[in-house]
């Protein structure tokens, strides 16, 4: 992990100084976030989204495709066969874009430390912005989660999508561990489906 | 009253087929069959068609390495007598193939491609088998047997992460703050 | 260019922007009251406008071909050749309506619908184009009864031109067409119904079931674009019913409020209706306002 390239923001930040504070504001008010539930966690999304926590509260909303979702959140465990479907997922999202880490089966497997199929360390194999502990969060703490994420927006510290850019390398090197059917000649040279 | 349901399936069963090893009642409306592995599909057939066991309910499959043989586990259920069968088999391990029943119900094939992944019990007359159904690139030993171990596999595959930089074991540590912070 | 001619340019130019935003804001004021009516808070009033200005933002711009890339433009040039065809009120709110019937404004509306569909086929997502398909199903459905109200009022009027047809219903409420001829008013507020896309008949983009409809491969400044295109189409889709039917506006306050008091009919019918299959959208406007329209039409002529 140490040995990754710190993402250098203010050349990717900068191109736009006069627009820089409207669309930062407007990125972090408004999150779409795919609706893709991968573990037992998604469970807890119902009742933050529904009115008793209601998160459009803070500008989030579902959205249904990869294409226009900000946002990616893994809802706990992830099998690799899960894995494969994730990663093109976050490929097919537009930058800028941020993942959310769920649960104790991201941050180090959790109770499935043992299992043969499911990963350890989600930030391995996509950039990590914001971890949420527990197993599973309640609301509070998801809404916790998304609040954190939307102030380290706004003070340009989310830059996962940048470090994965630059570190693709990196990424896909751990990926191909995993994930044998990426080594094949039929992938797509830098992903991005 | 004659006799009951369950009884009267028991000894039916007994007269059709007479070198089943044995049959017993395990518990409330449920039955117990165990077979000879060259039985079973004639076996399932009949319960099928001419008994009303209209009803697949799973396949499974237990791993006994001691005496180095599979068992499989057929659970049918049938709603007009309200009866629960077992049928259990015992295969080889070492080459381990049975009959599809796929041709009685469609079903069946997602558990015999299952079985198939989870313990490589290779059943004949499946058009789907060897699909990749959970597993996608498993380049191990079918992972439900008992010989497979797990835990070693995780650590020689996935990275784990250190611990603490501080060492502080994060548990006790929320214990003794708790108060302090609900007080908050 | 004559000054008459300059502050006509102008006064559209206002149109098309205030219609951007009042688009928007009766977007977020039905955000709002589904939420209420959900037993929610809801997003604050400002959220579309934070949404598109988010999405404008985006960095990648993925697109499949050139007619993917054309599509949305080519929706916004069909929107605002619609928008400027219809008339807001008197003198130079008018815009170019003088230019253009009924008939040109109905043709010019759908331009942008089938531009999406080209769009969409480039994109190549089967949700997409289970999403047109869906679509354009329901605008063969709604158009019928639709264009038997409109065909109803041309001939009560003896006239295509909505000016006319406006001037008709001055003086009074019981003026109005919608109360004047009852029955082609209830033919095209059923046919607003499916025009509006709202929940009875949301099956074009059904959220959830095919992912998000015709829109789905659009993501970042595509989806901008079409979130602007929307709000206009919205305003320019109800503009044309208060002037056809709800005698038009005298100035541009009251027919916003005429715009928002309509809008609220499909809102509500759509919170208490769960989405309609696809076969029982076709039969509903072929059914009921079908037979209402073609009573209506025959009372008109005869
Ligand atoms: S952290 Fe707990 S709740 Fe979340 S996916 Fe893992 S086991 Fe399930």
């Amino acid at each position: 992990m140490d040995d990754l390239k710190r993402p250098t923001l203010d050349s990717d930040f900068t191109c736009d100084m006069a627009f820089n504070k409207i669309t930062k504001w407007a990125q972090k008010n408004s999150l779409w976030l795919l609706a893709y539930g991968t573990g037992c966690g998604a469970i807890e999304l119902s009742p933050t989204m529904t009115s008793r926590y209601d998160w459009s509260r803070l500008g989030i909303r579902g959205s249904a495709t990869p294409r226009q979702a900000d946002l990616l959140l893994i809802t706990g465990y992830l099998s690799t066969k899960t894995l494969k479907r994730v990663i093109r997922s976050y490929e097919q999202m537009q930058d800028p874009k941020y993942v959310i880490g769920f649960g104790s089966c991201t941050i180090n497997g959790g109770m499935y430390y043992d299992s043969y199929n499911t990963i350890k360390q989600l930030d391995l194999y996509i950039p990590v912005d914001v971890y949420i502990n527990g197993c599973m969060p309640r609301p509070e703490a998801v809404l916790s989660g998304l609040a954190y994420l939307k102030d380290k927006i706004g003070d340009k510290k989310a830059d996962g999508w940048i470090k994965y850019k630059q570190n693709f390398e990196w990424y896909r090197e751990n990926q191909k561990k995993i994930l044998k059917s990426f080594n094949g000649d039929n992938m797509p040279d830098k992903y991005n489906w | 009253m004659g006799f009951s349901k369950l009884t009267e399936t028991k000894v039916l069963l007994k007269q059709y087929f007479k070198d089943i090893i044995s049959i017993e009642e395990g518990g409330e409306q449920r039955l117990i069959i165990d077979l000879q592995s060259k039985d079973i599909t004639s076996m399932i057939n009949h319960l099928k068609d001419f008994m009303d066991f209209k009803h697949l309910s799973m396949i499974s499959c237990v791993d006994w390495p001691e005496e180095n043989k599979f068992e499989i586990v057929y659970i049918l259920t049938s709603y007009s007598k309200n009866i629960v069968l077992m049928l259990k088999t015992k295969i080889d391990r070492k080459n381990p193939k049975l009959q599809s029943i796929m041709s009685l119900w469609p079903q069946a094939v997602t558990y015999e491609i299952e079985l198939n992944e989870m313990f490589g019990v290779f059943f004949e007359g499946n058009d789907r088998m060897g699909e990749e159904f959970i597993l996608e690139d498993w380049d191990d030993i079918p992972p439900m047997r008992r010989d497979f171990d797990s835990l070693e596999y995780a650590n020689k595959n996935f990275k784990f992460r250190d611990e603490r930089k501080d060492k502080k074991i994060i548990r006790e540590f929320i214990s003794e703050h708790y108060d302090e912070w609900r007080k908050k | 260019m004559s000054t008459d001619s300059m502050y006509r340019l102008l006064v559209t130019i206002a149109v098309i922007l205030g219609s951007i935003i009042y688009g928007f804001f009766i977007n977020s004021l039905a955000r709002r009251i589904t939420a209420r009516v959900q037993n929610r808070m809801g997003p604050p009033l400002k959220q579309p406008f934070i949404d598109v200005i988010k999405l404008y933002s985006k960095r990648t711009f993925v697109t499949h071909g050139i007619m993917q890339t054309l599509g949305p433009i080519l929706m916004l040039t069909g929107i605002i050749s619609t928008l400027i065809l219809i008339p807001y009120g008197k003198g130079y709110l008018t815009l170019y309506s003088s230019n253009g019937d009924l008939i040109t404004i109905l043709y010019i509306m759908t331009f942008g619908q089938l531009a999406m569909a080209l769009a969409v086929g480039q994109a190549g997502n089967p949700y997409g184009t289970i999403g047109v398909a869906r679509g354009l199903t329901r605008m063969f459905g709604y158009e019928l009864p639709l264009i038997l109200a409109l065909i109803s009022l041309i001939a009560l009027n003896h006239s295509a031109d909505v000016n006319v047809i406006i001037a008709n219903q001055h003086g009074g409420i019981a003026n109005w067409n919608a109360f004047r001829h009852p029955f082609v008013g209830i033919t095209a507020l059923l046919a607003m119904l499916g025009m509006m896309s709202y929940q009875p008949f949301d099956n074009a983009s059904a959220p959830a079931e095919v992912a998000s409809g015709p829109i789905t491969e659009f993501g970042g400044k595509f989806m901008a674009i079409m979130m602007t295109t929307n709000a206009m189409f919205v305003v320019a889709k109800l503009a044309l019913l208060v002037d056809l039917f709800f005698g038009g506006a005298s100035n541009i306050f009251i027919l916003a409020l005429k715009i928002f008091l309509l809008y609220l009919y499909p809102l509500f019918v759509g919170l208490v209706f769960p989405r309609f299959a696809m076969e029982d959208t076709f039969l509903f406007f072929w059914k009921w306002p079908t037979l209402i329209g073609f009573i209506g039409l025959a009372i008109a002529i005869f």
